[in-house]
C-alpha cells in the first residue's frame, strides 16, 4: 500500500401565593367533589401553537406582545382591544375566562390567572406548587424555559408544565479532554402537572402524580386516512379543524426550498387561497378569507439590503393574496446574545 | 467551512481560500450542519447554542453572501418539544435531493427527524444519540433519504428504510463514539469504541475487530472520530488523542498507518468528509480545524495558516 502522506493544513482556530390560592400536594385527598373545569375546546383546536389562544367565537386572539404582556386582538382587522397590565402569557380558554401563566412570586411556585375575555381585567388568581428549585416562568431567558401546555378531554382540564434550566457556562473538560459525560446533567429538565378545579366559588391548581413530559397536541399533521384526497403536499390542520393547510416544497433560487401553501375547507376541499411561505407549515385557523398563522422572525436579502421581520401574528387576505395586518408577537424562545 | 467550539461560538471561514473566520453566534458552538447538495448554487447552514439553543438555518448563494436567516420553529408533530443536549448531535441528509430538508437531532428526550428544514419535527425514539464523546451519526444514503445509523451507549441502532422501526444492529463492549457505512454498499458497518474499531459486512452482528496494530502500534490514545471515504481503494479514517489514521479497503480495513503530516499534537475530536468536495476536515481541541484535500500530495489550502492572520 503506497504511503498516504498528505499535510493537514490549518485552517481554524480553536476556538407562595401573592393573593393567589394554593394547594400542595398534601391536599390532594382533599378535592373529592371538586369539579374539573374543562378548556372550551380540545386543545390544539383552540391554540396557535405556543402562546396565542383563539377566543370559541373565532373573533379574537389572545397573544403576548414581546413585551410580555397579554392582549386581544381582533381576527377581523388586528385592532387591539385590551392589554393586561401585568405579565402574562395566555394558555387557553376556560369556563369563559381566558386563563394565563402570569409571573412568579417567587421559585418554586407559579401563578395562574383568570382574565375577564371582554376587559382583560384580572379577576382571579391561581397558584400552584412546581420544585423549588424550578421558575415558573415563561419570560425569555437565556438556557432556561418554562412551558405550560393544555390537555383538554371529557374529564376536565390538565396543565402539563415542563422546565429546563442550563447553567451559564460550558461543560467540564477532564484530564483525558473528554467532555464530562455528566455534563449531561448540567440540563436541569422537570416536569409535572395539575388539574383546574373548582370547588364552590373557587378555582384550584390540584397537583397530579403524572410527570411525563408535555407532548404535541394529536393530529397537528393530518393522517393519511385523514387528508383530503387528490390534493398535493403535507396536509395541516387549522385551530378548529375546520381547514386544512396543504404544503409542498419548491426549488427555490434564494431559498434553496419554498412552500407553497394551499388552504381548503375540510368538510369539502373546497380551495380558498394560497400563499408561499419559507415554511411548511405554521399554526394558522381561518376566518372568512382571512388566513391567520404565526410568523417566525426572518432576515431577508433584497437588493443590497437585508430587511427584517420580528415574530408576528400575521392576517393573510387569501381572496386578494395581500397581507391584510399584523400584530409584533413575543419571541418563542431567548434570542439575545450569549456571553462567549 | 463553519464549526461549532467551546467558549468561542460558532464560526465561519468568509473565503475560500482564507484564513479569517467570521463569528455566527457566541456561547458554546453547537454541532452545525450545511446542506448543500441539493441546490447547484445555494446552500443551507444550521447552528446552534448550547443545548440546541437558538436553532437557527441560513441561506448562502453562490457568492457566499447570506440571503436569509431564520429561527425554525421546531413545531413537534410528535413527541415533547425538543430538549437538547449540551452538544446536541445534528445531520443533514446524504441522499443529495432526495435528501432535501431532511435533518435528524440527537435530543435529550429523543431523536428526531423533520421534513422540512426544522419548521416541523417528529419523534422517532426516545433513544438518545451520544454525544460530547463522538458524533456517532449517519444519516441518508443514495436512493434511501430515511436510512440512519447511530450510536446510543453500547449499541449501535438503525432505520433501515422508509417506515420502518428503529431496530438495534449490535451492541459493543463500551460506548459508541462513532459510526460509519460505505454509502455504496450499506450492508458494510463500522462502529467505534474509544479503543476498538469495529467491521460488519453483514449489516448485522457480529462486528470484527480492525483495531489491528492501531492501538497497540501507532500508540493513537482514544480513538475519537471516524470517517469512511469511498473510492476505487475504499478508506476507513480514524482520529485520535494523537493523530489521524487510514486503513484501505484492500488491507482489509485492519492495516493502520498515520494519515497526513503537519496536524498539530493536540487531539482530533472530530473528522468531516465532504463527499462532494472530497474534503476531510479534522477538528482540534484548542488547536484550530484542519483540511486535508488530496491524500499523497500537499494540500496548500490556507497554507499561511490561520496565525497569520493579524
Amino acid at each position: 500500500m503506497s504511503a498516504m502522506t498528505g499535510l493537514f493544513v490549518r485552517t481554524r482556530a480553536a476556538g407562595g401565593s401573592l393573593g393567589g390560592r394554593r394547594i400542595g400536594r398534601q391536599a390532594l385527598r382533599a378535592c373529592a367533589g371538586a369539579l374539573l373545569l374543562a378548556a372550551s375546546n380540545a386543545v390544539g383546536a383552540s391554540s396557535l401553537g405556543t402562546d396565542i389562544v383563539v377566543d370559541p367565537s373565532g373573533q379574537t386572539l389572545y397573544v403576548v406582545d414581546p413585551a410580555g404582556y397579554a392582549q386581544a386582538v381582533a381576527v377581523d382587522d388586528g385592532r387591539r382591544y385590551w392589554a393586561n397590565t401585568e405579565q402574562a402569557t395566555p394558555i387557553a380558554m376556560v369556563g369563559g375566562r381566558l386563563l394565563v401563566l402570569g409571573m412568579p412570586p417567587q421559585r418554586g411556585m407559579g401563578m395562574l390567572m383568570m382574565i375577564d375575555p371582554a376587559t382583560g381585567v384580572t379577576v382571579d388568581r391561581i397558584a400552584f406548587d412546581v420544585p423549588e428549585d424550578v421558575t415558573a416562568s415563561a419570560a425569555l431567558r437565556p438556557l432556561r424555559r418554562f412551558r405550560l401546555q393544555v390537555e383538554s378531554g371529557t374529564d376536565g382540564l390538565r396543565l402539563r408544565w415542563q422546565y429546563t434550566g442550563r447553567p451559564m457556562r460550558g461543560a467540564l473538560i477532564d484530564a483525558d479532554g473528554d467532555g464530562d459525560l455528566s455534563a449531561e446533567s448540567l440540563a436541569q429538565v422537570e416536569s409535572g402537572a395539575f388539574d383546574i378545579v373548582t370547588e364552590g366559588q373557587r378555582t384550584l391548581a390540584i397537583p397530579v402524580r403524572d410527570a411525563s413530559e408535555p407532548t404535541a397536541p394529536a393530529g397537528v399533521a393530518l393522517s393519511a386516512e385523514e387528508s383530503l384526497q387528490g390534493i398535493d403536499g403535507r396536509q395541516f390542520r387549522a385551530a378548529d379543524d375546520a381547514y386544512v393547510l396543504a404544503s409542498v416544497a419548491t426549488p427555490d433560487a434564494d431559498l434553496v426550498t419554498a412552500y407553497r401553501w394551499s388552504i381548503h375547507a375540510r368538510e369539502d376541499g373546497r380551495f380558498l387561497g394560497r400563499l408561499d411561505s419559507p415554511y411548511a407549515y405554521a399554526p394558522f385557523m381561518v376566518r372568512g378569507s382571512l388566513l391567520v398563522y404565526r410568523a417566525e422572525p426572518t432576515l431577508v436579502l433584497q437588493g443590497d439590503k437585508y430587511v427584517g421581520q420580528p415574530s408576528r401574528l400575521v392576517a393573510f387576505d387569501l381572496a386578494t393574496g395581500a397581507e391584510r395586518w399584523s400584530v409584533l408577537v413575543r419571541e418563542a424562545e431567548y434570542r439575545g446574545p450569549m456571553p462567549p | 467551512m463553519i464549526g461549532g467550539a467551546q467558549d468561542t461560538g460558532t464560526t465561519e471561514q468568509r473565503t475560500l481560500p482564507g484564513g479569517i473566520f467570521d463569528s455566527v453566534s457566541t456561547g458554546d458552538g453547537g454541532d452545525p450542519a450545511v446542506e448543500d447538495r441539493v441546490s447547484a448554487t445555494a446552500s443551507v447552514r444550521y447552528s446552534s447554542f448550547q443545548g440546541f439553543a437558538q436553532f437557527r438555518r441560513r441561506t448562502f448563494n453562490a457568492s457566499n453572501v447570506a440571503t436569509f436567516f431564520t429561527f425554525p420553529p421546531l413545531t413537534p408533530i410528535n413527541g415533547g418539544t425538543i430538549v437538547g443536549q449540551f452538544y446536541t448531535p445534528l445531520a443533514v441528509n446524504d441522499a443529495g435531493a432526495a435528501g432535501a430538508n431532511r435533518l435528524v437531532i440527537g435530543a435529550l428526550n429523543g431523536v428526531y427527524e423533520s421534513l422540512d428544514g426544522g419548521t416541523t419535527v417528529d419523534r422517532l425514539s426516545l433513544l438518545r444519540i451520544n454525544a460530547f464523546r463522538g458524533d456517532p451519526l449517519v444519516y441518508g444514503l443514495p436512493g434511501n433519504p430515511a436510512y440512519l445509523l447511530f450510536g446510543e451507549t453500547i449499541n449501535v441502532q438503525r432505520r433501515a428504510a422508509s417506515g420502518g422501526a428503529i431496530e438495534l444492529v449490535a451492541t459493543l463492549a463500551d460506548q459508541v463514539v462513532d459510526v460509519s457505512v460505505d454509502p455504496d454498499a450499506s450492508s458494510r458497518l463500522f462502529a467505534m469504541t474509544t479503543a476498538v474499531v469495529s467491521f460488519s459486512s453483514t449489516g448485522a452482528a457480529p462486528f470484527n475487530n480492525i483495531t489491528g496494530t492501531l492501538v497497540s502500534g501507532l500508540s493513537p490514545g482514544a480513538l475519537r472520530s471516524m470517517a469512511f471515504i469511498p473510492g476505487s481503494n475504499d478508506r476507513l479514517v480514524v482520529s485520535a488523542d494523537r493523530g489521524v489514521f487510514v486503513a484501505t479497503e484492500t488491507g482489509g480495513f485492519s492495516d493502520w498507518q498515520r494519515l497526513g503530516t503537519g496536524l498539530p499534537n493536540a487531539p482530533v475530536f472530530e473528522l468531516e468528509y465532504d463527499l462532494l468536495d472530497a474534503v476531510l476536515v479534522a477538528g482540534t481541541l484548542g488547536r484550530g480545524a484542519w483540511t486535508l484535500t488530496q491524500f499523497g500530495t500537499l494540500d496548500t489550502l490556507l497554507a499561511n495558516g490561520f496565525e497569520a492572520v493579524p
